[in-house]
């Protein structure tokens, strides 16, 4: 089964049971954010929620992990954008 | 505020054992975990199990044993414990942003470790990861991490991912190990009392070499590059201290880097009960002082698995085992004659592990070269982006403690609270300072230990 969420605005589906970092992957997106200081990509660091590389804004909870978090159906996921970002 | 007998820390193969073994002794005990399921890092347990492989059967054994006790043990997935607090009250936030004082009479820390990555030219560029993080993303959900892999580092550990990454498809080009190949060769004299583990490499090995994938030992990875994603890895052969020879670098176009050279033990709850700890880098680190029941230096704590030295997920298994006893005859659960039985029998089993995990362990011994890559504009701490040359300037211009580099150049100051940075800051700030890694420290901790909301410390009446 699909779930749909909505990622930066578009919606997009990943299979049920996906973390959020998982989605990305799966549709080909591996960049979750840009960098408060030097606006560089990042992505999946460490996958045990240590290096907190993977902080997005999941919903209205700023810096969560992508890595600890699974897609719920609805769900908005917002990555940030380097140093204008406030999902930081 | 809740009350358990026992608190337990982790729920891997450490964690789960000791529920099992202080259970079966009657005692009620809380398991708190942040991953989806129990299992670890090393036993997790597929999300979507229709794309993930079939879990490892020790971990599956072990949440069916869980199972059956289930009388005596809660079970807290995706919940934090972020600080310790009055001696053995863990602070434990849920996923639903509800935070609880968890007292016990007794606590097990079992939080496992992470993995070691040096920082090197591109460490930062999306597609560059550890090991352990592309495992979780084919073991839970079957999502390959790339198209074109390679894993650099050192240990087996590579060895048994790179199978898991060929199994669900994925093409791996190389594995490069850093140490020298007579170093392995040399590992079934050590290897002899754990046929079963040595076999388990050897399989790896087999794998290895029917895909067709290269193992090459003595290099390692100099730098990776790309734009906005990896997409070449520069790698070079090294010698025995591990320095490059940069004229003999191979560029091979990858879009994703596997890299790990070990595991640092996750020590920040023993340290934040201040558990005395001591240095002891064969293992991974900082890790607590344990006497033989596995009890820290702080009466009711006690220390078992990764966490308190990196052993491995068989040791761990059996140390859980014995702190979860051990537990239960501090609580006066078990007489002292099944007690020393007991623990007498895992140590025996422990003993049996030992030869080959401290062989292996000194073949993957950190080599100062590795600490030669660094180039002025890398950056060490990649929280708040702070380069080499940065860091360096704040040590030589004084700051030669964590709390005073972390003010000086912000390394450490981020939400990783200087976890991956520290193995190696630590290392420079000693040599600065010409001492060693012992006299510099670990990170000094402070709650919370991971990223919490505001709002998940407010009393309920305040919510809405």
């Amino acid at each position: 089964m699909e779930i749909e969420f909505i990622l930066d605005g578009q919606v997009v589906h990943c299979p049920e049971g996906f973390t959020v970092i998982g989605a990305l992957f799966h549709l080909g997106r591996r960049v979750v954010r840009m960098t408060s200081g030097t606006a560089a990509p990042r992505s999946l660091f460490c996958g045990m929620g240590v290096c907190c590389d993977c902080l997005m804004q999941i919903n209205e909870r700023t810096s969560a992990r992508a890595c600890m978090t699974l897609v719920q159906p609805g769900m908005r996921v917002v990555s940030a954008r380097g140093a204008t970002a406030t999902a930081y | 505020m809740n009350h358990s007998s026992i608190v337990i820390i982790g729920g891997g193969p450490a964690g789960m054992s000791a529920a099992i073994a202080a259970a079966k002794q009657g005692l009620s005990c809380t398991i708190v975990d942040e991953g989806f399921a129990l299992g670890g890092q090393i036993y997790r347990k597929p999300t979507n199990p229709e794309r993930a492989p079939i879990p490892h059967p020790r971990g599956e054994q072990l949440r069916t044993e869980i199972a059956k006790l289930t009388q005596y043990i809660e079970i807290r997935n995706g919940h934090s414990a972020w600080g310790i607090f009055d001696g053995l009250r863990v602070a434990v936030t849920s996923p639903d942003e509800h935070t609880e004082l968890l007292q016990s009479q007794a606590l097990i820390l079992a939080p496992g470790a992470h993995e070691l990555v040096p920082p090197f030219p591109g460490w930062t560029l999306p597609g560059v990861m550890t090991p352990g993080a592309a495992q979780s993303l084919i073991k839970t959900m079957g999502v390959a991490p790339g198209k074109r892999v390679m894993l650099a580092g050192t240990g087996p550990f590579l060895l048994a991912v790179a199978c898991q990454l060929i199994d669900a498809g994925v093409h791996v080009v190389s594995v490069l190990e850093a140490s020298s190949r007579p170093a392995w060769l040399r590992l079934p004299l050590h290897g002899f009392r754990t046929p079963e583990i040595l076999v388990e490499g050897f399989l790896y090995l087999n794998k290895l070499h029917q895909s067709g994938v290269p193992v090459r030992y003595g290099r390692i990875v100099v730098s990776a590059q790309g734009e906005s994603e990896l997409n070449a890895v520069q790698h070079a052969p090294v010698n025995a201290e591990w320095f490059p020879d940069n004229n003999c670098i191979e560029t091979e176009r990858v879009d994703t880097l596997l890299v790990g050279y070990g595991f640092v033990p996750r020590n920040q709850l023993a340290q934040m009960a201040e558990c005395k700890l001591e240095f002891c880098p064969e293992v991974g680190g900082w890790i607590p002082i344990r006497d033989r029941n596995l009890s820290t230096s702080v009466a009711g704590i006690f220390a078992a698995g990764d966490g308190a030295g990196v052993t491995g997920s068989l040791a761990a298994a059996h140390e859980g085992k014995l702190a979860g006893i051990s537990a239960a005859f501090f609580l006066g659960a078990v007489d002292e004659a099944t007690f020393t039985a007991a623990r007498d029998s895992i140590e025996q089993k422990l003993s049996r592990l030992m030869p080959l995990r401290r062989a292996l362990d000194k073949i993957s011994t950190l080599q100062p070269g590795l600490m030669s890559l660094v180039r002025d504009d890398t950056l060490v701490c990649r929280c708040e982006e702070v380069t080499w040359g940065e860091a360096r300037e704040a040590v030589c211009a004084g700051s030669t403690t964590y709390r005073s580099l972390k003010i000086t150049s912000r390394a450490g100051m981020g939400a990783c609270q200087g976890r991956f940075c520290w193995p190696f800051l630590s290392r420079l700030v000693a040599a600065e300072e010409k001492c060693s890694v012992t006299d510099i420290g670990p990170p000094s901790v402070r709650p919370p230990l991971g990223p919490i909301t505001l709002g998940s410390l407010a009393p309920e009446s305040l919510k809405n």
